[in-house]
Parts: C-alpha cells; sequence; structure tokens
C-alpha cells in the first residue's frame, strides 16, 4: 500500500518548475529623489516653505544615499497637497522617490508643516506626516521630516535632529585654548559653552538625555565633570586619588565609566552618579583605558596594553571575561560601540599612519574606512551609520599645524565630508536624537 | 678499346640521368605543400544551441510544420501492424518495468511460478506448508493488485512517444540560457542595493511578477509581507528590488516575444549576500 502511494506521488508529481530568476548583482547609488519646494499661500508661509525645504535637501544630500533631483527637470513643477502626483512624469525624470509638503501659519504664532512622500516607480504613498510646532523652530521641523523620509526610505533611524558636541581649538601650539562648543548636526545654532579659561578634553553625550560628561584640567589637575545643557548645571564627577580621564556615560545615563591613573598603570572604573559609589572593574598593572559600553550594556569595549602592545578587548558588564578582539599588525586604541550593537569603531596606528576603522564586535571583518598624518575620536552618529572624527595635518618646524577639523563618512568609507565650524575642532560627540519636547 | 667503354659508361649515365628525369624518382619530387584540410568553424550564439527542436519547428514555413504534424500522425495510425505492435509493446513494457515496476517484477512473479511447478511435482507434506504457500500466494496477489492498478495508471499516461513530445513541447518553451542571462544582466543595472543597510547579507526577496504582453511589469509583488511589516531594513531591501523591476531602464524587460506563456508569470529572486 504504501509503495502504491509513493508510486502514485510520484506519477502525479508536476515536474513543471515555474521560472525563477536569481539576480545577486546590482550597484549602490544614491537614489534619485524629487522634492517639491513645500507650498505655502502668504508670502510668510512661502518663505519659511523655502527654507525648510532647502534644509531637508541638503539633510538627505548630506547622508551620500539620496541624489537630489534639480527643480529645473521637473515635468510637473507642482503637486498639489491633496492631490496625487502624475507618477509618470516623474517616472520620466528617472525620481524613485517624490517629497511634496505644505506649510500653514496658525494662531500662537504657531505653525504646521505636512508633507507626503511618494514611490514614483510603483505609484504608491509611502509615508505621510505632520508637526504642529512654535514658528521659531521651523528649522528643527525640517529635520524631523528629512528624518522621517530617511527612515521611510532606509529603514533606519535619521540622525539629522541631533547635536555635535566638541572641542573649540583656537591660538598656536603652545597657547592652545580649548572650549567646549555645541551645534547641530548640519553646523546650525553653533554656541561656545566653556570660555576656555580651562583646558576641556573628550566630551561624551550621554545616551538618554542632553547631559555631557568632559574633562577639564582646573588648576592644572584633571577633572571629569559633568553638564546639563537644558539647565548649564556643571557637576564633578568624584574625587579619585590619581588621574581621571575617558570618561563616559553607560547606556542608562546614571553611571559613568572611566580610567584612573593610579602609581604607573591604569584601571577601569565604575561610578553611579547618583549614589557616588565607586566600582572598580579592572585589576593588574595595566593601562586599560577608553571604555565604551555596548548600547544593551551587557558588554564594555577598551584598550589594553595586556598583551605587550595596545589592542581591543571586550569583557562584561561586570569587568569578568576579558576576551581580545583585536589581531592585527599596529596599536589599536579608542574603541567605540555603535549604537545598533553590531559594530566597533577604532583608532589604528600603523606604519606612521593614523586610520579610522570599524569592526564586528567579535572582531572579524576590520575595515579601515580613513586615514590621515592624524585622524582620531570615532563617534557614531545614533543610528550607526555614520561616523564622525576628527583629522589634522602636519605640524610644521616653526610651530604652524595644518588645520583641525571634524570629518563625517559613512560606515562604508563612501561619502566623506568636512563639518563646517568657525573655528579649528576636535574631539566630537554626537547627541541621541533630540527629544521633542526640547526647545 | 678504354675510350669506347669509357664512352658507353657515359653515355649510359647520361641516359640514367634522363631517364630519371622523366620517371620522376620520389626523393627529387618537391614536397608538395598541400594544406590540411580546413575544418569549418560555426560560430552560433548559446541560444541557438539550446534552442529546442520544436523552437526549430517553429521557425520553418508554416506549410512545412503542417506536413510534419501530419506525417507523425500517419506514423501513429500505421502502429497496428501485428509484429510491430508486437514489439512496440515489448519495447515499452520493458521500459516502464524498468523505471516504475523493478522491484516487483524481477522476484516476485518466476518465484511464483517454479513455486507452482514444484507444488504440482511434489505431493503435500502437511497443512503448515499449504498454509505458508495460501500465505505466500496471498502476498503475491498483493503485488499482482499493485501491478494491475500501476498498469491502469499507466494507460491513463501518455505513451512514451506522447511523453517525450511533451517534455520536447515543454523545453522548447524554456527561456534559453543567454536569455535568461540577457534578463539578469538587464535587472542587476536597475537594482539599486542600500548599502550599508544593516544585515544586508541575510536579506533575500522574493518577488513575484506579472507581466504584460509588452514585456512591461504589469505588477511585482513582494512575497514575504509579514517579514515587510515587522524589519524595517528587509522593507528597504524588498522595496529596492520592486523599484528595479519598475525602473525606466528595466521597461520594457529584454525578453523573447514568441515565448510570452513562459514569462508571463515569473518569481524574482533579489539576493544581495554576493554582493558584499
Amino acid at each position: 500500500m504504501k509503495q502504491l502511494l509513493i508510486l502514485l506521488c510520484l506519477i502525479c508529481f508536476d515536474g513543471k518548475a515555474d521560472l525563477n530568476l536569481k539576480v545577486n548583482q546590482g550597484h549602490a547609488k544614491p537614489l534619485p529623489i524629487a522634492i517639491i519646494e513645500f507650498e505655502g499661500k502668504t508670502a510668510e508661509e512661502k518663505k519659511i516653505a523655502r527654507q525648510m525645504t532647502q534644509i531637508i535637501k541638503n539633510d538627505l544630500k548630506s547622508t551620500g544615499l539620496f541624489d537630489i533631483i534639480s527643480k529645473s527637470s521637473f515635468v510637473q513643477q507642482s503637486v498639489d497637497f491633496d492631490m496625487t502626483p502624475r507618477f509618470s512624469d516623474w517616472r520620466l525624470i528617472k525620481a524613485n522617490a517624490l517629497v511634496n509638503g505644505r506649510i500653514k501659519m496658525m494662531e500662537d504664532n504657531k505653525i504646521s508643516t505636512g508633507f507626503r512622500l511618494w514611490d514614483v516607480y510603483s505609484s504608491q504613498a509611502m509615508t505621510h506626516s505632520a508637526f504642529k510646532t512654535d514658528k521659531k523652530y521651523w528649522r528643527r521641523t525640517a529635520h524631523l521630516v528629512a528624518d522621517a523620509i530617511y527612515k521611510r526610505i532606509t529603514g533606519e533611524q535619521g540622525y539629522f535632529d541631533t547635536r555635535i558636541v566638541y572641542v573649540s581649538e583656537t591660538g598656536s601650539q603652545l597657547k592652545r585654548k580649548r572650549r567646549l562648543a555645541i551645534m547641530d548636526q548640519d553646523s546650525a545654532n553653533h554656541k561656545f559653552l566653556t570660555n576656555g579659561e580651562n583646558t576641556v578634553i573628550t566630551p561624551r553625550f550621554s545616551p538618554t538625555m542632553q547631559t555631557i560628561t568632559y574633562m577639564t584640567y582646573e588648576n592644572k589637575i584633571p577633572k571629569v565633570f559633568t553638564l546639563d545643557l537644558e539647565t548649564g548645571i556643571q557637576k564633578l564627577v568624584g574625587q579619585f586619588p590619581g588621574l581621571t580621564y575617558a570618561p563616559r556615560f553607560s547606556p542608562d545615563g546614571k553611571s559613568v565609566i572611566l580610567s584612573q591613573a593610579f602609581e604607573g598603570s591604569s584601571s577601569l572604573y565604575l561610578m553611579n552618579l547618583e549614589t557616588k559609589r565607586v566600582r572598580r572593574l579592572t585589576k593588574g598593572r595595566f593601562i586599560d583605558t577608553s571604555p565604551c559600553y555596548s548600547p544593551d550594556g551587557s558588554k564594555i569595549t577598551f584598550n589594553s596594553d595586556r598583551s605587550g602592545r595596545k589592542q581591543l578587548y571586550i569583557m562584561d558588564a561586570d569587568g569578568q571575561r576579558i576576551k581580545r578582539i583585536s589581531f592585527g599588525s599596529g596599536i589599536y586604541a579608542t574603541p567605540v560601540w555603535s549604537p545598533r550593537g553590531d559594530l566597533i569603531a577604532f583608532n589604528k596606528m600603523e606604519g606612521g599612519k593614523f586610520y579610522i576603522g570599524v569592526m564586528k564586535a567579535d572582531g572579524s571583518d576590520e575595515r579601515l574606512i580613513s586615514s590621515g598624518y592624524m585622524v582620531e575620536g570615532p563617534t557614531w552618529a545614533p543610528n550607526g551609520r555614520t561616523i564622525m572624527f576628527w583629522r589634522q595635518g602636519k605640524s610644521f618646524d616653526d610651530g604652524r599645524q595644518e588645520k583641525a577639523e571634524l570629518v563625517v563618512i559613512d560606515i562604508t568609507g563612501r561619502n566623506e565630508r568636512v563639518l563646517k565650524t568657525p573655528k579649528e575642532a576636535s574631539d566630537p560627540a554626537w547627541s541621541p536624537p533630540l527629544p521633542l519636547t526640547l526647545k | 678499346m678504354k675510350d669506347s667503354r669509357a664512352y658507353i659508361f657515359s653515355a649510359v649515365l647520361h641516359l640514367l640521368v634522363v631517364v630519371l628525369f622523366f620517371v620522376n624518382l620520389p626523393f627529387m619530387r618537391s614536397m608538395s605543400l598541400t594544406p590540411p584540410p580546413i575544418v569549418p568553424i560555426e560560430i552560433v550564439t548559446i541560444d541557438q544551441l539550446t534552442q529546442s527542436p520544436l523552437k526549430k519547428q517553429r521557425q520553418l514555413p508554416k506549410a512545412a510544420r503542417t506536413k510534419k504534424i501530419v506525417h507523425t500522425r500517419t506514423r501513429k495510425e500505421q502502429i497496428p501492424t501485428p509484429a510491430l505492435k508486437q514489439e512496440v509493446k515489448n519495447v515499452t513494457k520493458n521500459v516502464i518495468e524498468k523505471v516504475a515496476l523493478k522491484p516487483i517484477k524481477a522476484k516476485k512473479k518466476p518465484v511464483k511460478t517454479e513455486q507452482k511447478q514444484e507444488s504440482d511435482l511434489k505431493p503435500k507434506e502437511n497443512n503448515q506448508e499449504i498454509n505458508e504457500e495460501k500465505n505466500k500466494k496471498e502476498k503475491n496477489d498483493d503485488f499482482t493488485s499493485v501491478l494491475r492498478a500501476v498498469q491502469e495508471l499507466r494507460k491513463e499516461q501518455p505513451d512514451e512517444g506522447q511523453e517525450k513530445a511533451f517534455k520536447s513541447d515543454h523545453i522548447s518553451d524554456k527561456l534559453t540560457i543567454s536569455e535568461l542571462d540577457a534578463l539578469r544582466q538587464q535587472i542587476q543595472k536597475c537594482w539599486n542595493i542600500p548599502a550599508g543597510a544593516r544585515n544586508l547579507e541575510d536579506m533575500i526577496v522574493e518577488i513575484d511578477v506579472i507581466m504584460n504582453e509588452d514585456s512591461t511589469v504589469e505588477e511585482a509583488r513582494i512575497k514575504n509581507k509579514a517579514l515587510m511589516l515587522s524589519d524595517s531594513f528587509f522593507r528597504t531591501v524588498a522595496e529596492s528590488a520592486r523599484r528595479a523591476m519598475y525602473a525606466p531602464d528595466c521597461t520594457p524587460l529584454k525578453l523573447p516575444t514568441g515565448k510570452y506563456e513562459e514569462w508571463k508569470n515569473f518569481t524574482i529572486t533579489f539576493n544581495p549576500k554576493e554582493i558584499l
């Protein structure tokens, strides 16, 4: 009976297989996107609409993932916000996506901003949204619209509504003035946070709130401070017997992990910012420094000379199970865990040259994405797609040195660009996305 | 005397030379430079090689095609010649037995016959033997029923000739390797992969494509809808693949017009793993 069933199955089986084509090649070019100037009826609405459209274009273009189609190529010059676009017209100019929007002035000096994102090729609406804000926040609203477009198309969280804190540098190498400064990710709204009286280094953002931790040389003694950007309140992080440096927040923002040098060695310490309790994480006569948590808080990456040369390590959050992850030639430093957890950015020195690289958290797939005479201090955009670092050129015998600047690069190594700053800049730190309630 | 001998000798030698000149001794012949025979090499495209017989038939003039079909039918009608019929039957039987009935045919039937013969020759010793024989007989009856069922099914199936005809018909409509390659290359040029996306290597997108007869895409449907809703990174890759199907450079798709039945619906799998 069983044999008969098998036979029947074999006989009844239709051997005809449908055509199945496999495509495993493609190209990675910026996505052509058309952004129509947002609608506005009054002169003021039109002015804001024009400025917002420009910011949205700049944000998307800066990623290197979008190719903004010039207005002069548009066949359909405007699309009514309440109507469906003529997709055939947009297909003609090879626009993959289309954005249109509308600005409306409301009562109490508020504006309403609505936008729609269309998939031109499949003639479908991809997303739409509306924001109601105070008129003075039109710039942030534009960043939020750009974030929404970016998120819908790439699947990643946008990072346009974020800020950068960095060290602004002025003066000669001998009389260098280092001040803490902050600006939007597109260099707008720049302001200084310290007056330059005391040298400031290694600012780092709290992952959960708009607070930064940094190190300053107060009376030539290095100390770690926190600064609340909303209130401006500055707090000293504990009193340690030795020199403390390289502070960084834990993912919950409640603790700071740092390195403390004492009697010729450096160990990692964790300090609870509420209880001020300090816990030592590493021991031994090694130099352990640059600690950084994984986004889930379960692991810590750091660099150490415990193998004889500076290499990267990871360990459990309680300091147990230390494991070396870098095995390449040269010296590795400042590991920074990506906010999405998949990669670790690092600094590498080899053959008299500095590199910025990324590797998987287990140390595999090491890739060097930028190099220079001196490139340092990688920091991740909140979506883990883009890295910022600072670069400085050669120094000359007469004391001059090439300008220090902030550089942004995609993790693929593409789209390297310099971020505009009023003065020379170093040691950047990227903020998490700003809360919508932030003023 | 000596002189005359010398003259004779000289004359003989001269004569020999003249004879040799006319005879053409092999070593004196000039080597003929006949080139080796030219082997013609015909350069053909792979689609010509992969074209099935039916396609070639289709390329024939209509009259010729009709003639061939008529001829096939005539052959079928001619089959009932007794000797030929018997031969065909045997051949057919053997082929089918080899393929489908191999485990049953070879062992059971002859054994049954031998047993029967033995039983005819030897007297039955006891009831147990009879029962055993009965059981065997029942088992054999099961196999016979299986065989009968299969033979009935076989009757319902087209005969070998028909099967072959169907197969060749089926193969003929298939897209050739070069046609598939051309299509693949065209779509590859239209696929803008979202570089740097998370876990890109694990994103395999399957799209069901419904085509219009003019080789334009009527509809490209992403198969894994659930993943589209739950994984924004998958959605990004899937949408990039779908966009490729509608891209102006892929409209129309490079598909052979005569094989619409073969490509009117197809599935395309986009796999960025090998790109990384």
